[in-house]
Parts: C-alpha cells; structure tokens; sequence
C-alpha cells in the first residue's frame, strides 16, 4: 500500500495541467506550480481539471507573470521541504539562506511593473486565490501610499474627490494627529 | 484603485500603519467609509494585533536623528497607550520630553523644563493617564523623579496636560541604601515605581532586602519587604539581579531574582491561615539546568561575551548569567530576560528562553505597553504653544 502510495504522488508531481487565459492562450505548467493558486487545487481536487482550465478573469500577459511568480516559489516551497526532512547542517542553512535572499530579489525585480500591471497582477492574485502573491503586490500598493498627502493619492490613483469641503474639513480635523 | 472591489482595497489597507490609514480617509468618501466601517477595524487590528501589548524594542535607527540614546519610560495603566521619550541629547544640555504613542506614532512636545539643567535631576518618569470611561484619554501626568543618590530629599518634577505647566515639590523618602538600588526602568502598569535596596545601616551582607514603593497618581510613599535572600550576600556576588513588578498589569506585586544560582519568582499572595498577605515562592529553576536546557539563548550568550562551559559554570554561581528585566504586561507567565545584552523572553510554563532580538541592546532600550484595539489620541495640553513634532522620531517609531 504505501509504495503503491508514493508511487501515485509522484505520478501527480509529475502531471501537467493546462490552463487558458480570457484571449484563448494556453500554458502548460506542473501541478505543483498550479497549485500555489488555492482555486485550481480545488478545481483538480473536485477532478474537473480535465480539458484544461479557464480562467476568463486573466490575459495571458498577467497570467504569464502569474505562473513566473507561482514557478519559482513552487520550486522555494519544495526546497523548504527537502531541507527540513533531511539536512540542518551549516552548509545546507547556508544554500537555504542565500536562495531566500534570492527569492526576496526575484520578488523586488517581479514587482518593477507599471501602475495597471500591478493592479491586474493583484485581481488575478485574488481571483486565483494565491496568498503569497496577494500579500506582495498589495504590501507594494499600501508602500507607494505612506507618507502621501490625500492629493497627492488622489492624483496617482485617478480618485475623484467626492466629499464636500465641509466634509473634508471634518475629517481633517479628526485626523489632525496623523498629519503631523 | 477605484477598479478593486472593497475586499481587495481592504488588503492593500492591511498593511498601512495606522497613522497612514488614517491619512487616506480625507481622499474619498469611499476610503473614508471603508476605514471606519466596524468590520475592517476588526480585521485591521486583528492583524496588527502581536503589536498591542507585550515589550517595544528601541530600533537601532531612532538612535540617528537624536545624536545619543533617548530613554524610554514606560506609561502605565491597563489601557496603557503612550510612552514618553525624553531626549538626552538635541539641544545643548538640555532635555526635552515627549509623549509618543507607539502604535498611532503620534508624539507631542512636553514644554522645556522652566529649571537650570543639573546632573541627575531625572532618575525615573512615570506617566499616568485619566480617561473620560469611553476609551479616550483626557488629560495625563508626567512625574519625574531625581536620582536616588540626591535622596532621602526627593525632588518630585510633574507636569499636568491640564494646566501645561511643570511644578516642583520635595517629599520626605524613606532611607535606602542607594548604593544598592535597583533601577526601575521597567515600570509597573498601575503609575507605580519601586526602587530595591538593603536598609540603611543594616551593611550590604545582610539577606533581608527592601523596597521603596511610589505611586505617582496618588503619590504615596511605602517601604515594604521583599523575601529573605537565601543566603547572606558574599563578596562578588551580584546582588542586583531583580526585579519588582506587577504581575499582568495590576494584579498584584511580583518579585523575580537570581540568586544562590536559581530563578525564583514570588508573588505577594493573600495567605488564609496567617491572614495577611505574604510572600509566596510560585517559580523556581536551577539556572545550570536552565542554562543546558536553552541551548539557544547559551551558545548566544558565549558567543557575545567569548566564554566557554566553564565560564558559564562560574558566572551561574554568580547569579550572572542571565538577568531579569521585569514583566509581560498581560501575559502572566512571561518574563523577560537579558542574555547576552540582548532580550529574551522567559516561559514560566515551558522553562523556556526565546531571544526577541538578534542584536545587542540594553534593558533601557525597552519598555512595556498594551494598547486597546483601536487609535487613542494623545490629550490636548492645556495653554501651550504647539510645538514642532520630532519628525524623524515619528517615522523610527514603526513596528
């Protein structure tokens, strides 16, 4: 039974899933970097991945940098794994710690993209359910607000004021604290 | 980012610090709305919430913009929410004070001090807050303290957010002998300062110890007694590793120490039969067999300070190895260690040392504080030009 087991889960390491952006391109990738997405490991847990799998939320250019990002931290999530069955060994930290710091750069270049990228980066993000890259794409978002004005947030988001002067006044007046 | 669908914008809020977040309510009705809607405050703080309580560790970076190192004092009282941070550098000898709430950033300007600077005019501040019931604070105390070596004539230095002035009174201290007198950095919860000494005249070797017990908001004065040293205080021992304190904010007195090469920790308990309350032993370790069992935090040690197994050995017998802090302000079995002039937080429980920081830093370098789930403003003080806030000390401030 078990080596029929470690058998299967091999077989399944190794399996290809197609997936198929809104304009109709498809990407071959391993379960393992599809599954980084919470909403296709249930698609192929529920055994409906046959075909291929539509995702008509997401173009192929951002779900092209979807599967880049999820690539490379499958190949991080395996790692963490080897090394904590069979080494703690310095040397083994050491490989682990420089491929962390390797990570945190992909991570720094992957996120070098335009304002609209970024925002259709963070709607595949949630859409496709992948926790990892929601986080990072939303932590570059809340960066690029600290320490603005409201105008200034207003102008590089495209926000139209809605509230009265009087309303604004108000909420200045509350917030006094946080301006200062 | 008007494309995103709330849920969405509520993670990219997530991870604004509190005084940014708050900046984004006067660009939309739509921001505003989002951030004060009852259920993304509740996710908002339930997400920063390892940062409402527990111990704030100064960052290297706030030491740049001040020159040298600004003393944290700790605020007390349960709902505890500024810290006051005087800086011992900046202007030339003198001394300013603020009140900074580490969790919002806010920080404002106490007015100089109306006095001459002399040397050791501050030893300890406490800070005590008044609020109106509802979770806001209206008005707050600062009192300072001169150094124990200038007693028993006690300057007492409070300022009053209510009047915005600072006054001066002397008080009577009882005598202590201030040669042995433990600093009481790591202030209590409830506005209350303790410092621990032997009697005056009893001699340094004697086993019995006191402490002198002051509450700023009362201000009150009391001696009380602390447990017997296992054994008379030879020469070389350290004797000043202690600590008074509250245990979880208020409950009640606590005392930890080193000595006779065991960490024990007392409470101040009700005793039935006696009928008064007594000192009672609720902990007590072989630190040997804690230092073996915390591999960790003793290699960390040897490392920083280039000892080897037997130096450890003799710095045990000593009662030097680690050195107690003071208390987790609202988790009753945490206390907090220096190992290695590092801090580390000590499970009771487990009998288990975690190190909170990998650097170097000092038992001044931190201070309690538990903040409720929602921002407190700092009080308006009363009558006073508003001063420029420290901005750089405001941006150093993020956890």
């Amino acid at each position: 039974m078990a080596s029929a087991g470690s058998g299967d889960e091999k077989a399944a390491a190794a399996a290809m899933i197609t997936l198929i952006s809104s304009d109709n391109e498809k990407f071959e990738v391993t379960e393992a970097t599809a599954t980084l997405s919470q909403t296709i490991r249930h698609m192929i847990e529920d055994g409906c991945t046959d075909g291929g799998v539509p995702l008509p939320n997401v173009t192929s250019k951002i779900l092209a940098r979807v599967i880049e990002y999820c690539k490379k931290h499958a190949t991080a999530a395996a790692g963490e794994e080897g090394s904590s069955s069979s080494f703690s060994d310095a040397a083994f930290l050491e490989v682990d710690r420089a491929f962390l710091e390797e990570l945190e750069e992909f991570d720094d270049a992957f996120l070098e993209v335009d304002r609209a990228t970024l925002f259709d980066l963070i709607l595949a993000a949630n859409y496709l359910d992948i926790k990892g890259l929601l986080n990072l794409t939303c932590q570059k978002v809340a960066d690029s607000v600290k320490g603005k004005t409201p105008e200034q947030i207003r102008e590089m988001y495209n926000i139209v004021n809605d509230l009265t002067p009087e309303e604004e006044a108000e909420i200045r007046r509350e917030t006094q604290w946080a301006f200062e | 980012m008007d494309l995103l669908c709330d849920y969405v914008v509520e993670e990219i809020l997530l991870w604004l610090p509190l005084k940014y977040l708050h900046r984004l309510r006067a660009v939309s009705r739509r921001y505003n709305a989002l951030i004060l809607n009852p259920g993304f405050a509740t996710r908002y703080w339930r997400s920063h919430g390892p940062h409402l309580s527990g111990v704030f560790l100064q960052s290297e970076r706030l030491l740049r913009p001040w020159g040298s190192r600004p003393t944290f004092l700790a605020a007390p009282g349960r709902r505890t929410s500024s810290v006051l941070a005087p800086d011992l550098g900046g202007r030339e000898r003198q001394t300013q004070f603020y009140l900074c709430n580490p969790v919002t950033w806010q920080c404002v300007a106490l007015p100089e001090l109306p006095w001459p600077h002399e040397q050791h005019q501050w030893h300890s501040g406490l800070l005590t807050l008044a609020g109106d019931g509802y979770g806001n604070i209206t008005s707050f105390q600062v009192v300072l303290v001169n150094h124990p070596s200038r007693w028993p004539r006690k300057h007492l230095k409070v300022f009053s957010s209510e009047t915005g002035e600072w006054r001066q009174h002397e008080s009577q201290l009882p005598s202590l002998d201030v040669q042995q007198v433990h600093y009481p950095r790591f202030l209590a919860q409830s506005g209350t300062a303790y410092w621990i000494g032997t009697g005056t005249g009893i001699g340094l070797f004697h086993r019995d110890e006191r402490a002198i017990v002051y509450n700023s908001f009362y201000d009150t004065i009391n001696v009380i007694l602390l447990p017997a040293r296992n054994r008379a205080i030879k020469d070389g021992d350290i004797v000043h590793n202690r600590c008074l304190g509250e245990r979880c904010g208020g409950g009640g007195l606590r005392y930890a120490r080193f000595d006779d090469s065991a960490f024990e920790v007392w409470d101040l308990l009700w005793d039935v039969q006696a009928g008064r309350t007594c000192w009672m032993l609720v902990h007590r370790v072989d630190v040997l067999e804690l230092a073996k069992k915390n591999e960790e935090a003793t290699s960390f040690f040897m490392r920083e300070w280039g000892v080897n197994h037997e130096g450890v050995t003799n710095l045990v017998k000593r009662n030097d190895l680690f050195h107690v802090l003071g208390f987790h302000p609202t988790e009753d079995g945490i206390v907090y260690f220096d190992v290695g002039r590092s801090v580390a937080a000590y499970s009771m429980a487990r009998r288990e040392i975690t190190l909170q920081s990998p650097r170097q830093c000092y038992s001044s370098d931190l201070f309690p504080y538990v903040h409720p789930p929602y921002p407190v403003l700092i009080p308006e003080i009363k009558n006073n030009p508003k001063l420029a806030p420290p901005s750089e000390l405001l941006e150093s401030l993020l956890i």
